[in-house]
């Protein structure tokens, strides 16, 4: 089997942990914009609604292929059949290799929808570049560290964005969210460089749950604005 | 040139007028205040009532209008959107 996960031992777990928190940040701020579009009908909440569920599905595969990699040794110690090992390894296999697909193309999708809704495309674009996604996701399987440059790239003309906005309207939030994205993009490239030594895992993961953590920070203070506003 | 109101900027414009005059407004002020014309006032208003954000009231033959508890959740819920879409560059 390829190896394409380059975690520490003692870091097994951890990350699956790292992933989850980061799920949960995302789904929280997504059910937010999607509960404003429900009742403003503006369009750009529902597309940001929809890329940050689609960033979440990306983590989520994220933590199937991690899961099913970590935990299938052990269950092969346990069972000690051979037909039955090979089973095992078979199902878990597809878990891996169906997780690691679903991660990148999820995640490389959820990035263009919320690049998209600060840079507008026509219907052609959204087509070819989707099309690109696709076969750049399905061709490039060994070659994990295209998807890791490719998030980078959407990842820091989305933070790009949120910077400008940051300086037209300078505030706490707009500052947080904007060094919540950096950290973020940040913690792509060490996950580039896992190859050279599995530690660059441990530090991608950290950069990416502080980013997160940074982002819920974020979330909280705008809800804290916005109930101070009413009291003004 | 600034962007046209959608629904819910004028119900969230109506809701602060009668904030800031402490809960209660004439119907002429709220009309001023809110930038519209009498018959879409009213078309809203009706909603509002409909909805209980506001209440109407008489007071001296003269016609009031309240915000009610639902109406200032609603505006606090509109606060922290635009805080969002504010934060967010939407």
């Amino acid at each position: 089997m390829l190896q394409l996960v380059y975690t520490p031992k003692w870091f097994y777990g951890e990350d699956i942990v790292i992933d989850i928190v980061s799920i949960i940040v995302l789904l929280v701020i997504a059910g937010f914009s999607l509960r404003y579009y429900f009742l403003s009908r503006k369009r750009n909440n529902l597309w940001l609604g929809l890329a940050f569920i689609l960033m979440a599905a990306g983590l989520a595969s994220k933590v199937l292929m991690n899961f099913s990699f970590y935990y299938k040794m052990e269950f092969i110690q346990t069972l000690g059949e051979l037909t039955l090992t090979y089973q095992v390894t078979n199902v878990s296999d597809n878990l891996f290799y169906t997780g690691y697909f679903l991660m990148r193309l999820l995640t490389l999708l959820g990035l263009f929808t919320l690049y998209a809704i600060y840079h507008r495309q026509s219907w052609q674009n959204i087509l070819l570049i989707s099309a690109l996604i696709i076969t750049g996701t399905v061709y490039t399987q060994s070659a994990y560290y295209v998807f890791h440059i490719l998030s980078m790239l959407l990842l820091l003309l989305i933070t790009l964005k949120f910077a400008g906005n940051c300086l037209k309207n300078p505030c706490t939030t707009t500052g947080l969210l904007a060094a919540s994205f950096s950290i973020i993009t940040i913690s792509e490239i060490p996950f580039s460089l896992v190859a050279l030594h599995p530690n660059f895992y441990v530090a991608g993961e950290s950069a990416q749950l502080v980013g997160y953590l940074l982002l819920l920070v974020a979330f909280v203070t705008i809800l804290k604005h916005g109930k101070k506003k009413n009291k003004d | 040139m600034a962007r046209k109101r959608t629904r819910i900027d004028i119900i969230g414009d109506m809701l602060l007028a009668i904030i800031k005059k402490k809960g209660e407004i004439k119907p002429t002020h709220l009309m001023y205040s809110s930038n519209l014309s009498h018959s879409l006032m009213n078309s809203y208003l009706e909603e509002l009532i409909e909805k209980n954000l506001v209440k109407k009231i008489q007071r001296d033959n003269r016609d009031y209008f309240l915000i009610t508890d639902k109406g200032y959740e609603f505006v606090q819920k509109l606060n922290e959107m635009r805080e969002f879409e504010r934060a967010f560059g939407l």
